[in-house]
């Protein structure tokens, strides 16, 4: 059984006065017991409300789907409270600006010591009174099991001389100190999901290489499972067991790592794939997907990329079929539905795709920025 | 595009120095208090120390960096947003390093600056039309009808329509802005453009467009570019010299097949290996680099690098602050380390001593303060 079984999915944002958005819209997502699944997009294409609806963390949205089991349970079928159990305890968040997430007049030893106690297996009074007298008068003790359990925390996501550290507020740490620090603070109710909204992207490349080390290690030792969310298909690559790529509210692709980028079928992951600047020097232009994704309220009929694909067909405006590329690998797209022979039918489309994109590379990335200005 | 070296004559034209900058320092004082001002020791932060600095006509020099090495401060210094601490630039053979007020005017023509979130560099109650037009009345160059008439062609030339003009920046996609940025930067017809971070904050497939674009844009109005970017896939598509910071020093610069192909520095090199790889066969390759960056108030002794060096080799590390020096096997590569030219079979046997190791060593060596 998957730890989290998503189907389709939607979410809409009502707007006052206009249009509702739908920002997702047919999601199926399933994350396994211990792996670390990343979900990858551009901006706007519904990833990260996505991951809030787990946490059922998007107020005033309206959020439907054929299933949303955790363990087995319907998360939506939940009560508030049996729901703020299930938030830290079976699942943990860490967001992206840690800045903003942690508070910014508590030391960060109180903030993981007051989810420990909130959530985690030691034995101290967590009632309001007591909460608050610790928040005002006395401070958590430097003995209590929670501030003790809060020092080994920091400790375990790699943080050097974590006593003194504990002692410190968030302004006094650096960037890469405080996205340890919100991980810490994650795992402070020994959840079995963590969900990571774009944990590195505001970080150094030598800091995140530290940071995505440790989020693997965790999942190795723990028998954590991580939803990484994140715009950035290297950090995919380098740790991910599997990937969802979406775009504009939809799932296109999903499969390991290794189907993924060794055997992209969607024309959009090619073209992510493509436009990763890489490789050698270039004196020529850089690939690129012509144009640019489609507001939510906005969005053709069928296939929500079909208006920047090159191999976009008449059969694009149905609804997006579910191609199974091979075991487990699942590409939703029409090039592989309407032949007698699916492979054959495959391989001729991919080679279609790859004389398109390369071909008229150039061109394209002259032709377009033209149409991608909207009227406005 | 030359990529060689700096000395290299291709074309007498082309290799025109156009900003050079020597022993550039930016010393930012902290503010620490009424008492510590009248009587204590007046601290600094050391955000570019020391950095010399050339751009060629038609070149595109890439800075490198992690946050807080000091590479938007040198940007900015150079452009004159700054004034420098100490050093000496010249643009077109002009010292303009003390120069303020009126004398700086024509400076800022030449030298445009496009800044990483153009949301904040637009003004949200005017048109991005009116902005970018701004300039042209400010430096006199057109007015009226041709004002205009110019501000729609550059609108053209960066894949804008026309009617963009009358759009307010918030009504504009992140891609549409910096495209935006770009016009205001190009409507006084500079010489050097100064990129801050020009497309970090865009996705990856708008990134390429917009990289595309800069590379056009300097081929047809014949610009030379500094490049300023944590991304070292993003230089390496765009910029033909490369120099590395760190800590307010440049650390290594050449070519970016030096950089890429042939890094002297350990740095340089932690640098390389922490790109995430999505080839195959190289994924889950990439290793993290230790520690944190130096504080810039309060640089370590020796070489600035050595307290997080994984090639740490003994107490002239820590004693003794390298200065830029040639790489032997590449002509105009330069690198600061008191040990270049070791093999790789050396580095890879190398154990470095843990950083509390290094203090010891650091004492017993008498690094100088």
């Amino acid at each position: 059984m998957s730890l989290l079984d998503i189907e389709d999915l939607a979410v809409t944002f009502p707007v006052d006065g206009g249009p509702d958005v739908p920002a997702v819209d047919g999601v199926d997502l399933q994350v396994e017991p211990g792996e670390i699944h990343g979900l990858v997009g551009e901006s706007g294409s519904g990833k990260s409300v996505t991951a809030r609806s787990i946490m059922r963390l998007l107020d005033g949205a309206a959020v439907s789907a054929d299933r949303f089991d955790y363990r087995g349970e319907d998360l939506y079928a939940k009560s508030e409270t049996e729901m703020r159990a299930i938030r830290g305890d079976e699942i943990g968040m860490v967001f992206q600006d840690s800045l903003s997430a942690l508070n910014p007049v508590m030391t960060v030893g109180e903030q993981i010591a007051e989810v420990v106690r909130h959530h985690g297996d030691v034995d101290e009074s967590a009632g309001l009174l007591s909460e608050l007298r610790r928040k005002y008068v006395t401070g958590t003790s430097k003995s209590a099991p929670s501030w003790r359990r809060a020092v080994e925390l920091l400790e375990t996501v790699g943080i050097p001389d974590p006593e003194e550290i504990a002692t410190s507020y968030p302004h006094q740490l650096s960037g890469g100190q405080r996205q340890r620090v919100m991980i810490a603070s994650a795992l402070g109710g020994d959840p079995s999901l963590i969900v990571a909204d774009e944990p590195t992207t505001a970080l150094d490349v030598t800091v995140e290489a530290g940071i995505l080390d440790e989020l693997r290690r965790l999942c190795d030792e723990f028998d954590v499972a991580i939803l990484l969310i994140t715009h950035d298909l290297g950090v995919v690559a380098e740790t991910c067991d599997r990937v969802t790529v979406m775009y504009s509210g939809s799932v296109m692709e999903h499969g390991t790592t290794d189907q993924l980028f060794e055997n992209p079928a969607h024309p959009y992951t090619k073209g992510l794939l493509r436009s990763i600047p890489e490789g050698g020097p270039t004196d020529g232009e850089l690939t690129t997907i012509p144009g640019s994704a489609p507001e939510p309220t906005d969005r053709p009929a069928g296939c929500p990329f079909r208006d920047r694909c090159p191999a976009a067909f008449d059969a694009c405006s149905d609804p997006l079929p579910e191609h199974v590329v091979d075991g487990g690998h699942v590409a939703r797209c029409h090039l592989y539905t309407d032949g007698d022979d699916p492979d054959e039918v495959t391989w001729d489309a991919t080679a279609s795709v790859d004389g398109a994109t390369n071909g008229t590379a150039g061109e394209t990335a002259e032709r377009t920025p033209a149409t991608e200005v909207t009227d406005g | 595009m030359s990529t060689t070296d700096t000395t290299t004559d291709t074309d007498g034209e082309r290799r025109r120095e156009l900003l050079q900058a020597t022993n550039v320092k930016k010393h930012f004082p902290l503010d620490e208090g009424l008492f510590d001002r009248l009587f204590g020791e007046s601290r600094v932060v050391r955000a570019v120390d020391g950095v010399d600095l050339t751009v060629h006509a038609g070149e595109t020099v890439g800075i490198v960096g992690e946050s807080g090495s000091g590479k938007s401060t040198l940007g900015r210094t150079v452009s004159r947003l700054y004034e420098p601490t100490d050093g000496s630039i010249t643009f077109d053979g002009e010292h303009i390093e003390t120069y303020s007020g009126r004398e700086l005017r024509p400076i800022r023509r030449q030298v445009q600056y496009v800044f990483q979130d153009p949301m904040s560099a637009l003004n949200p109650r005017k048109t991005v039309g009116e902005s970018v037009a701004r300039p042209l009345s400010v430096h006199g160059i057109a007015d009226g009808d041709e004002k205009w008439a110019r501000v729609a062609d550059l609108f053209e030339e960066v894949g804008l329509s026309r009617s963009g003009m009358d759009a307010y920046p918030h009504e504009l996609s992140g891609g549409q802005r910096q495209r935006v940025g770009l016009c205001r930067a190009l409507v006084t017809e500079p010489d050097l453009v100064v990129f801050d971070e020009p497309v970090s904050a865009l996705d990856v497939t708008l990134q390429a467009q917009i990289l595309n674009l800069i590379n056009r844009l300097q081929r047809e109005f014949d610009l030379s570019y500094l490049l300023i970017s944590h991304d070292l896939n993003v230089v390496r598509q765009v910029c033909d010299r490369i120099a590395v910071m760190y800590a307010g020093e440049i650390v290594e610069r050449g070519t970016v097949a030096d950089i890429f192909g042939n890094p002297q520095h350990p740095y340089t090199r932690s640098l390389l290996d922490a790109i995430p790889q999505v080839e195959s066969g190289r994924r889950g390759d990439r290793k993290s680099l230790g520690g944190e960056p130096p504080s810039a108030t309060n640089p370590p002794n020796g070489c600035r690098f050595h307290p997080r060096c994984p090639e740490f080799i003994d107490g002239s590390c820590s004693g003794q602050n390298p200065e830029l020096q040639s790489v032997e096997s590449d002509a105009g590569h330069e690198a600061a380390c008191h040990w270049l030219d070791r093999s790789e079979g050396e580095r890879a046997t190398h154990t470095p001593p843990s950083p509390s190791e290094r203090e010891i060593i650091q004492g017993s060596s008498g690094g100088s303060d």
